[in-house]
C-alpha cells in the first residue's frame, strides 16, 4: 500500500511536467497540440539509448545506438532531443491554424509513433526496450520507490521554475497577447511564428525530460506509451484542470491520475476497466467542453 | 514490372475507398465547419452492424451491408442531435467543438472495443475468387468495391452539381448567418449533412470491412487519410476530395513497391507536410485570413 | 508639399480574386504630418492599410517606409521598422490587464524571447517599477480610465481606443495608421483623440488616418487623400480638397 501511494506521487510528479509544458503552449500560447506524447516518446526513447549499453547489457547491440551515459547527461540528451522534436514539428505545423493546426499536430503524433513502432532498428519497433538501467546521481543509486519519489520531486524543483518564471516574463506576456489576438500582437512587432515556435520547444524539451524520468522509473519502454491516447491523456488533464495560471495544471494532473485508481477499487475485470477509463475520459471531454471550456481551475477557455 | 501494375490497380481501388472517406469527412468540413474527428469512430459503427448481422444472424452480406450502412447514417444523425448541435446553438469555439468530437470518438471507439473485443473482426466472405486482366489480379471483393464505390461517387458527384440541396448546404460553409435569415432551415441541412457523411464512411467501412476485417482501433489512421486527402486535393470541391484519395492511395501502392508495406502511415503524413510546405496559402493564406476576419 | 515624406506608396494595386479592391494607389505621407485617407465605403481605404503593415500581400506595387521598402514583409517586421497600426475594430488584449497591454509594447522586441526572459530576470525585475511607471504615465497621458489591473476587456469602447492609442504612444513607433480612430465614440472622446493626434504630430510622428468625421478631418489633418473604387480620385490640402464641390458629391452626394 505505501508503495502504491509512492507510485502514485511519482506519477503525478512526472506528469505535472508535462501538464506544465502544455500549459505555456496551450493556456498562455492558445494552440492546442495532440502530439505532446510524441515529444515525451522522442525523450523517453533518448534517454534509453543514452543511457543503456555498457559491459552488461544484453540488448544494446539490437538498438541503433547505446551510449552508456551517466543519467544527468542522458537526461539533459532527453531535453534536446524533445526539444528538437518540437521544432521540427512547430516549423511545418505553424504555417496553420486553427482546426488545421490541431490536425497536423495530431497527424505528427501517429507519425512519431509509426516510426516509433515500425523502425525496429532504433528501439526494437513493438517489442521495446526493457532493463532500462536505474538512475544513479553523483553515486546516490536510485532503487526504491521512495528514492524515485524524491529524485522526480527534485527534478520537478529544478524544471517547474523554469517553466513559471516564463509564464510571468516578458515571453509569457507576448503569449498572451498573442492568444488573444494574433494580428494586433503582430503589429506591435511580435512575431507569432517565433513565440509558438519557442513556446513548443520549451514545451518540448521539457517533456523530454518527463519522458526521461518515465523511462528510468518503469525500466521497460514501448511505443504504446507514447501514442495518441497518451497525448489525448495529456490534452485531457490540462483542459481538466485548465489552462492559463499555475493551480490549474497540478489540479487536473492529481484528478487524472487518482481518478482511474478510483474506478479500479470498484472492482471491474482489467481489460474492460481500460475501455471504460477511455469512456469517462471521452464523456469527460465533452461535458467540460460543453459545460465549462476552462476547466476545474482555468483562466483561458479553448477559442 | 507486372508486380507495379498489380500495384496500381489495387492502389485504384483502395483510393476509391479513401475517396468516399475524404468526401465523408469533406461535406461536413465543407458545410458544417466541423473538423469531424468523431467521424473515425462513426464511420466504423457501420462494419459492425453488418458483421452483426453477417455472423451472428447469418443473414447475407449484401443485406448486412446495407443494414450496416442505414445504421451508420442513424448514428450520424445522432451523433449531430446530440453532440454538434448542442455546441452549435451555443456557439461554442471550433477548438472546443474539435475536442468534443475527439471525446466522442474515444466514447465510440471503446464502447465498440467493449462489445466486439480489440482484435480484428472478419465477416463471412465466402471462398474469394479471383479474375485476371492480363498481368493483374483483382479479387472479387476488390471489383465489387471499385464498382459499388464508384457507383456511390458518381451518384454523389451528380447530386452535388444537379441537387440545390446541395447548393444550400455548401452556402452553409461559406455564410452560415445568411441561411436562416433567408428563411432556409439551417438545423436540417446539418442533419441531413452528419447524416449523408456518416453513411459515405459506413459505406467505405463495410467494404473495407469485407476485405481486410475491422478492429475499433482503426478509425483514426483513417480519418487522417481522408482529412488529408481532402486537404491535398483542396477543401473547396468534390473532385479534389475524390483525386485526393486517389492519389493518396497510389502514393501508398507506390509506398510498398519500393519499401515496405509497414511504412504505407508514413506516406499520409508525408504528404500532409508536403501540402503544409508547398501549399501554405491555399487553405489558410494570409488574404484568407484577412477576408474572414 | 515641405517635408520629406515618412512613408511613400507607389502605384498599389490589391484584388481579391476577380474583384480589383486597389487599381495602383501612390501617396506620400508627409513626415511629422497628419494625413487623412477619405472616401465612401468600399473606396479602398482599409485594403490600403493593410497592404501597408503586411497584413495583406499587395499584388503590385512598392510600398517604402523613410526609403527602405517593406512591401511584402510580415507585420511584425513592418512593426519593427518603426509603423504601427490602430485596426478598426482596436484589438486590444481583453485578458491581459490594461498596464501588461501598454507594458508589452514597452519592452524591447529581444526582451520578448524565451532566452531574455529566462536569463534577463533580474534585469525586468529591476526594470519593473520603471517599465510601470512608464506605461502608467502614457495610460495617464492618454487619459484611460483607472484601475489599469483590471482585464482590458472590461474597458469601454471609447477607452479601448485611448488604450489602443497609448500603445501606439509607448512602442516608440514613428508612423501610425490609424483605421478609424473616433467611430464610434463619444463626442467628448473624440475632442481629446483630436488633442491627442495634433500632440502626436507635434512630437514628430507621421500619422496617417481613415475617417469619415469630416469636422474632426478638417480639425487634425494638413492633407487629404480622396479615394473612390480602389483610386485616389484627389489629393492636397484638407480645406482645398473638402471645398470641390465634386469631391463632395463622392463623399456625401450633395
Amino acid at each position: 500500500m505505501e508503495n502504491y501511494v509512492l507510485h502514485l506521487l511519482t506519477m503525478i510528479g512526472i506528469y505535472a511536467i508535462l501538464a506544465y509544458s502544455m500549459n505555456l503552449v496551450t493556456g498562455f500560447g492558445g494552440l492546442l497540440v495532440f502530439c505532446l506524447a510524441g515529444f515525451y516518446g522522442v525523450g523517453a526513447y533518448t534517454h534509453t539509448l543514452l543511457q543503456v549499453g555498457g559491459a552488461e547489457s544484453r540488448l544494446a547491440d539490437e538498438l541503433l545506438f547505446s551510449a552508456a551515459c551517466p543519467f544527468p547527461v542522458a537526461l539533459l540528451g532527453a531535453a534536446l532531443a524533445g526539444g528538437g522534436a518540437a521544432i521540427a514539428i512547430g516549423v511545418v505545423a505553424l504555417r496553420f491554424r486553427g482546426d488545421f493546426f490541431v490536425f497536423a499536430t495530431l497527424g505528427f503524433q501517429m507519425m512519431l509513433y509509426t516510426v516509433l513502432y515500425n523502425w525496429n532498428e532504433l528501439g526494437r519497433g513493438a517489442f521495446g526496450i526493457y532493463g532500462i538501467p536505474r538512475p544513479v546521481v553523483f553515486g546516490w543509486e536510485i532503487n526504491q520507490p521512495w528514492e524515485y519519489v524524491v529524485l522526480v520531486g527534485v527534478v520537478d524543483t529544478m524544471v517547474l521554475p523554469f517553466l513559471f518564471l516564463l509564464y510571468r516574463s516578458p515571453f509569457g506576456l507576448s503569449l498572451k497577447a498573442l492568444r488573444d489576438n494574433e494580428r494586433a500582437a503582430e503589429s506591435l512587432g511580435i512575431s507569432a511564428f517565433r513565440q509558438h515556435l519557442s513556446a513548443l520547444m520549451v514545451a518540448g524539451a521539457f517533456s523530454g525530460i518527463a519522458g526521461g524520468l518515465y523511462a528510468s522509473y518503469v525500466t521497460y519502454i514501448d511505443p504504446t506509451s507514447f501514442g495518441l491516447n497518451e497525448s489525448i491523456f495529456i490534452v485531457s488533464l490540462l483542459l481538466l484542470g485548465g489552462s492559463g495560471n499555475i493551480r490549474g495544471p497540478i489540479i487536473g494532473t492529481v484528478v487524472m491520475i487518482l481518478l482511474p485508481e478510483a474506478l479500479r477499487f470498484v472492482g471491474l475485470p482489467d481489460s474492460f476497466a481500460a475501455n471504460l477509463r477511455e469512456i469517462i475520459y471521452g464523456f469527460a471531454l465533452i461535458l467540460l467542453m460543453y459545460w465549462r471550456p476552462r476547466g476545474l481551475a482555468g483562466d483561458f477557455s479553448l477559442r | 514490372m507486372n508486380l507495379l501494375l498489380q500495384l496500381i490497380a489495387d492502389g485504384l481501388v483502395n483510393g476509391i475507398l479513401f475517396a468516399l472517406l475524404a468526401c465523408g469527412f469533406g461535406l461536413v468540413y465543407r458545410s458544417a465547419r466541423v473538423f469531424h474527428l468523431a467521424f473515425a469512430g462513426l464511420f466504423l459503427i457501420s462494419p459492425y452492424v453488418a458483421y452483426v448481422v453477417n455472423v451472428w444472424l447469418h443473414a447475407p452480406i449484401w443485406l448486412a451491408v446495407t443494414l450496416g450502412v442505414v445504421a451508420g447514417a442513424v448514428a450520424g444523425y445522432i451523433v449531430e442531435v446530440l453532440l454538434y448541435h448542442p455546441f452549435f446553438r451555443r456557439k461554442a469555439s471550433n477548438s472546443a467543438v474539435m475536442v468534443a468530437s475527439l471525446g466522442a470518438f474515444i466514447v465510440i471507439e471503446n464502447v465498440l472495443a467493449i462489445i466486439f473485443g480489440n482484435e480484428l473482426r472478419t465477416v463471412d466472405r465466402g471462398l474469394a475468387s479471383s479474375f485476371d486482366f492480363g498481368p493483374i489480379t483483382l479479387t472479387t471483393i476488390q471489383i465489387f468495391q471499385f464498382l459499388i464505390g464508384s457507383a456511390a461517387l458518381v451518384a454523389l458527384g451528380v447530386a452535388i452539381r444537379k441537387v440545390r440541396l446541395f447548393k444550400a448546404i455548401w452556402a452553409l460553409g461559406d455564410e452560415p448567418e445568411l441561411v436562416p435569415v433567408l428563411g432556409l432551415p439551417l438545423t436540417r441541412y446539418r442533419k441531413i449533412v452528419f447524416t449523408l457523411s456518416a453513411a459515405l464512411g459506413g459505406l467505405a467501412g463495410c467494404l473495407i470491412a469485407v476485405d481486410v476485417g475491422v478492429d475499433p482501433h482503426m478509425g483514426m489512421s483513417y480519418l487522417l487519410i481522408a482529412a488529408v486527402a481532402m486537404l491535398t486535393g483542396g477543401i473547396d470541391r468534390y473532385t479534389g476530395w475524390v483525386l485526393g484519395g486517389v492519389a493518396l492511395a497510389l502514393l501508398q501502392s507506390l509506398m510498398v513497391w519500393q519499401f515496405s508495406a509497414k511504412w504505407v502511415d508514413l506516406v499520409t503524413f508525408t504528404v500532409l507536410i508536403g501540402v503544409l510546405v508547398v501549399r501554405p496559402q491555399g487553405i489558410l493564406g494570409l488574404r484568407k485570413r484577412l477576408e474572414e476576419q | 508639399m515641405m517635408n520629406e515624406p515618412a512613408l511613400t506608396i507607389k502605384n498599389l494595386m490589391v484584388r481579391f480574386g476577380e474583384v480589383a479592391v486597389l487599381r495602383g494607389v501612390s501617396a506620400s505621407l508627409p513626415s511629422g504630418a497628419v494625413t487623412a485617407f477619405v472616401g465612401p465605403n468600399g473606396a479602398g481605404k482599409t485594403t490600403l492599410f493593410h497592404a501597408i503593415s503586411g497584413d495583406l500581400l499587395p499584388d503590385k506595387g512598392i510600398v517604402s517606409l523613410r526609403g527602405k521598402p517593406i512591401t511584402g514583409m510580415a507585420p511584425w517586421k513592418v512593426a519593427r521598422n518603426g509603423l504601427g497600426k490602430m485596426f478598426q475594430d482596436v484589438r486590444v488584449f481583453d485578458s491581459l490587464t490594461v498596464i501588461d497591454n501598454v507594458l508589452l509594447a514597452l519592452h524591447e522586441h529581444e526582451g520578448l524571447s524565451v532566452w531574455a526572459s529566462l536569463t534577463g530576470v533580474p534585469m525586468w525585475r529591476r526594470h519593473a517599477p520603471k517599465l510601470l511607471q512608464e506605461a502608467e504615465s502614457w495610460l495617464e497621458i492618454v487619459g484611460v480610465e483607472r484601475p489599469y489591473d483590471r482585464p482590458a476587456g472590461l474597458l469601454s469602447f471609447g477607452n479601448k481606443k485611448l488604450l489602443a492609442l497609448a500603445r501606439l504612444m509607448a512602442g516608440k513607433f514613428d508612423v501610425f495608421l490609424l483605421d478609424e480612430p473616433t467611430a464610434g465614440v463619444s463626442p467628448v472622446l473624440v475632442e481629446r483623440i483630436a488633442e491627442l493626434i495634433r500632440k502626436m504630430a507635434n512630437r514628430g510622428i507621421t500619422i496617417a488616418l481613415i475617417e469619415h468625421n469630416f469636422s474632426f478631418v478638417t480639425n487634425v489633418a494638413e492633407h487629404v487623400y480622396l479615394m473612390r473604387e480602389g483610386t485616389i480620385q484627389d489629393w492636397g490640402a484638407t480645406e482645398e480638397v473638402l471645398a470641390k464641390d465634386e469631391n463632395r458629391e463622392i463623399l456625401i452626394g450633395l
